[in-house]
């Protein structure tokens, strides 16, 4: 189902704020998304873990899924991350 | 260790929703027409294509095709039989297409001899609705074989189509299925929702379907 390819673009943006911020890690993202979506939170989840393993800064980052109808655009909103940087 | 939250923001399908656009203005340069089918694995997407660009082929209507499916060719296959321009693209595990695989289906076609392009995506009541392509139009290929309450079941797909094909009702005294409900159903989901209930089997209300294209090649 569609959590790879969240997964596949979720990562890369992540790497990049890190970068950008000079973080150690992400700790969290909250990731908003239209009331529709057939995401699964724990498929998603578990996808992630697999496959953030061998990055030292995602491997434990913790993924928020929020459904909002505020969405009406079929949108993935990355809303925010908490970052660790010292 | 210190905690900092940052606001983002970002649309995490924002590159595919930017290759959908550069897509989408492609078709606009080209004139072309382009229609989105989706539907579950042998709702007869494939057999209404067959039928309707047969139909498109006698009016001097020159069409092309982009094949979605995880694998395999034999959708290509029953295409090119009709010996129109077709792309196969294999997802090679992604349950639906995405704008990329759009925009390498459409470097293989030749743009400027065709009038209409049909997207057939794969199979799946799902995900394709989820990813925009720069299609202009989206249609839900629904079966009567699967039951009247689909379009609530699966509300983003027909909330997100513009026509439904509500297809093999040459099988109607043979399957219990309310049409009066699903009807009702598609509309409760989609207000603006078209409905044109066909055969891709005997290919009743093809013509419909066919009316449907000639009218929006007009006013495009």
């Amino acid at each position: 189902m569609h959590e790879m390819s969240v997964i596949e673009n979720l990562i890369p943006l992540l790497k990049r704020i890190c970068e950008e911020q000079k973080a150690y890690r992400v700790v969290s993202v909250q990731l908003r998304i239209h009331p529709y979506s057939c995401l699964d939170q724990e498929n998603l989840n578990f996808m992630f873990s697999c496959i953030a393993e061998n990055e030292p800064r995602l491997k434990d980052t913790k993924i928020k899924v929020i459904r909002s109808s505020e969405n009406q655009e079929r949108e993935y909103i990355v809303d925010n991350v908490e970052l660790e940087i010292e | 260790m210190k905690i900092k939250k940052i606001e983002i923001g970002e649309n995490l399908f924002g590159k595919n929703d930017e290759i959908a656009r550069e897509n989408s203005e492609l078709l606009r340069k080209y004139n072309i027409l382009s229609l989105n089918l989706m539907g579950s694995p042998g709702s007869g997407k494939t057999s209404i294509l067959e039928l309707t660009i047969r139909k498109l082929k006698e009016k001097n209507i020159t069409c092309g095709v982009i094949e979605g499916d995880i694998a395999g060719t034999f959708d290509s296959e029953r295409i090119s039989l009709l010996e129109v321009p077709v792309v196969q693209i294999n997802t090679g595990g992604a349950c639906h297409l995405e704008a990329m695989m759009i925009k390498k289906g459409m470097e293989q076609l030749t743009l400027n001899e065709i009038k209409v392009l049909f997207v057939e995506n794969v199979g799946n009541l799902v995900c394709p609705a989820e990813f925009k392509l720069g299609i202009k139009y989206n249609v839900t290929v629904a079966s009567i074989t699967e039951g009247e309450e689909k379009p609530l079941k699966y509300p983003l797909m027909y909330s997100v189509s513009q026509l439904v094909l509500l297809n093999k009702i040459d099988l109607l005294k043979a399957i219990d299925f309310d049409t009066e409900k699903f009807y009702q159903y598609a509309r409760k989901t989609n207000p603006d929702i078209k409905i044109i209930p066909v055969s891709g089997k005997t290919g009743d209300n093809i013509n419909q379907f066919v009316d449907f294209i000639e009218e929006q090649l007009l006013i495009q």
